[in-house]
């Protein structure tokens, strides 16, 4: 008990404060998206990634709008739906909008703050700026995005091939 | 009324637009003394932004990159400045001696035109008066070109040494208070405006590398066309046809006073070179628009010449020369602003980059 606490007095006086984006780089890391880049990189790209909060029951982007980029959970919960049906409920350390990042398209499907919410976005052209800057890296992440391209459509498929055989 | 009008997305983003361009309009006019060190290092930046990235990328650290490219730049800077200034110094006294050859041309024509004047139709013109008034006229405007040269000379001097700065704090700073001040910018917009940002950044960075490059072929080809034709001065033609090719239509004309202005100051009229002039000329906008617009500009700008021909009108009256070479990327920059908020505003339809 002793310990812990001189360790927490000692710790919060010469504990460096973990800058906001070396948060956001720890959860990108955990994410499959960024499997196999260092984190320092990470944290290096994190930089320039942008966050945003969101009050519950606010649009983070509609069905329709011009999307620019992924956004991973920081805090809060949110849910993606298409018109009334639900598509999936995301919390803390998940990431959507990924499409945004290889197409430039418009969002198929609503994203709604369910409560009070802290975002971090990586928009496309960062990813295009990156590629130029680290490509040896970059490529890992396009691979690896591109994997989870495949398995959402894999997923796509299966619930597609039920919904016949019903 | 208003209210409905208003939920029309072609005039939100009309009204959005012109707040921008007018909002802008405003901080050129409050930082009119110092524009042409920020506006140079606008372009210094966006020229050395990619260099900075294939430094890094080839795994310098950032600082040392910054400063890896702005010992290059001052280095190149410092030795055009030894070996170039003084040979336009040289040309320029040169012009000067001319000068007073000219007025008194002017002058020998200037008698003989009243003179013929008088013969056909018998009427005699008070030319002495004319001529006193227009000289008084020229001598005051020759002191008001000495001491603007002198200010201009200040202004030079002080935006030599401004530029490296702001350059250096730029291609270090600019990016994170660029991401400060967008982050003003409300949620419902925030995707939309980051893509309109880059979009005209990835343009202008696109139009500023191709004027560029324009505009080094052309002052080359004018200037190896004027010392072809023994043109005095041939290197400063040359560069300043380069700089003024920048100004759309205008620019051109512009170009063909200063030699023309030369030949005629000479002691003895040279025809060959004042047919060759607007040759050289023609020869350089023929090339420009036959093989350089089409591969280096075209992709880049998509105004109507109208639209371009009233901006630089415009551009010129509030800002001056530098205006005139303002112009075109400030319109450039509005168009992709007002398209890619209409896009974003209308909520359906095709993207907005592939319609930009």
């Amino acid at each position: 008990m002793t310990t812990a606490n001189t360790s927490s007095i000692w710790g919060t006086l010469f504990r460096k404060p973990v800058a906001w984006h070396q948060q956001v780089a720890s959860k990108w890391a955990k994410t499959p998206f960024f499997s196999g880049i260092p984190l320092k990189e990470i944290e290096k790209l994190s930089k320039n990634m942008h966050l945003r909060t969101f009050q519950a029951d606010e649009y983070i982007f509609h069905n329709g709008d011009q999307g620019a980029g992924a956004a991973i959970i920081l805090s809060g919960e949110i849910e993606i739906r298409v018109k009334k049906t639900v598509l999936a409920q995301l919390s803390e350390g998940d990431f959507f909008g990924e499409v945004s990042l290889v197409l430039d398209e418009r969002r198929t499907a609503d994203a709604i703050a369910l409560t009070n919410c802290e975002l971090a976005f990586f928009l496309r052209p960062e990813l295009e700026e990156w590629t130029q800057r680290v490509p040896h890296h970059a490529s890992k992440l396009t691979t690896n995005l591109a994997r989870v391209l495949a398995h959402r459509l894999l997923h796509a498929n299966q619930l597609l091939a039920q919904r016949r055989s019903r | 009324m208003i209210g409905v009008l208003f939920e029309r997305p072609i005039l939100r983003a009309l009204l959005v637009s012109t707040g921008i361009i007018m909002f802008a309009f405003l901080l050129m006019v409050l930082f009119k003394p110092v524009i042409f060190p920020i506006l140079a290092s606008f372009v210094l930046y966006a020229l050395l932004q990619p260099l900075r990235n294939k430094l890094i990328s080839i795994g310098f650290s950032d600082v040392v990159a910054i400063l890896l490219i702005l010992t290059a730049l001052v280095t190149v800077l410092i030795t055009s400045m030894i070996l170039v200034i003084p040979m336009l110094i040289d040309q320029l006294s040169e012009l000067q001696t001319r000068l007073p050859n000219l007025w008194n041309q002017i002058l020998i024509w200037l008698k003989q035109v009243t003179l013929r004047l008088a013969e056909t139709t018998g009427q005699h013109f008070d030319s002495e008066a004319t001529l006193k008034s227009s000289l008084s006229n020229a001598q005051s405007w020759g002191t008001d070109t000495i001491l603007n040269s002198a200010t201009l000379l200040m202004q030079t001097a002080m935006a030599l040494f401004l530029i490296p700065i702001i350059t250096y704090f730029m291609l270090r700073d600019f990016q994170q208070l660029r991401n400060k001040l967008m982050g003003f910018i409300p949620n419902q917009g925030f995707e939309l405006a980051w893509l309109i940002y880059y979009k005209i950044g990835k343009q202008l960075q696109r139009y500023l590398r191709g004027v560029m490059l324009q505009s080094t072929i052309i002052s080359v080809i004018a200037t190896a066309g004027f010392l072809l034709l023994g043109l005095d001065m041939a290197l400063l033609f040359g560069l300043l046809t380069g700089l003024l090719n920048l100004i759309p239509y205008v620019g051109p004309l512009l170009s063909l006073i200063p030699p023309f202005v030369v030949t005629l100051s000479s002691p003895e009229l040279d025809t060959v070179l004042l047919l060759g002039i607007p040759c050289v000329i023609l020869l350089v906008q023929v090339i420009d628009n036959l093989f350089i617009v089409p591969t280096v500009i075209a992709q880049t700008v998509n105004l109507h010449p109208l639209v371009v021909l009233l901006g630089i009108v415009v551009f010129g009256a509030s800002f001056g020369f530098l205006g005139m070479l303002l112009a075109i990327p400030a319109m450039t920059a509005g168009k992709i602003m007002f398209q890619g908020l209409l896009y974003g505003l209308q909520g359906e339809g095709p993207n907005f980059q592939s319609q930009t």
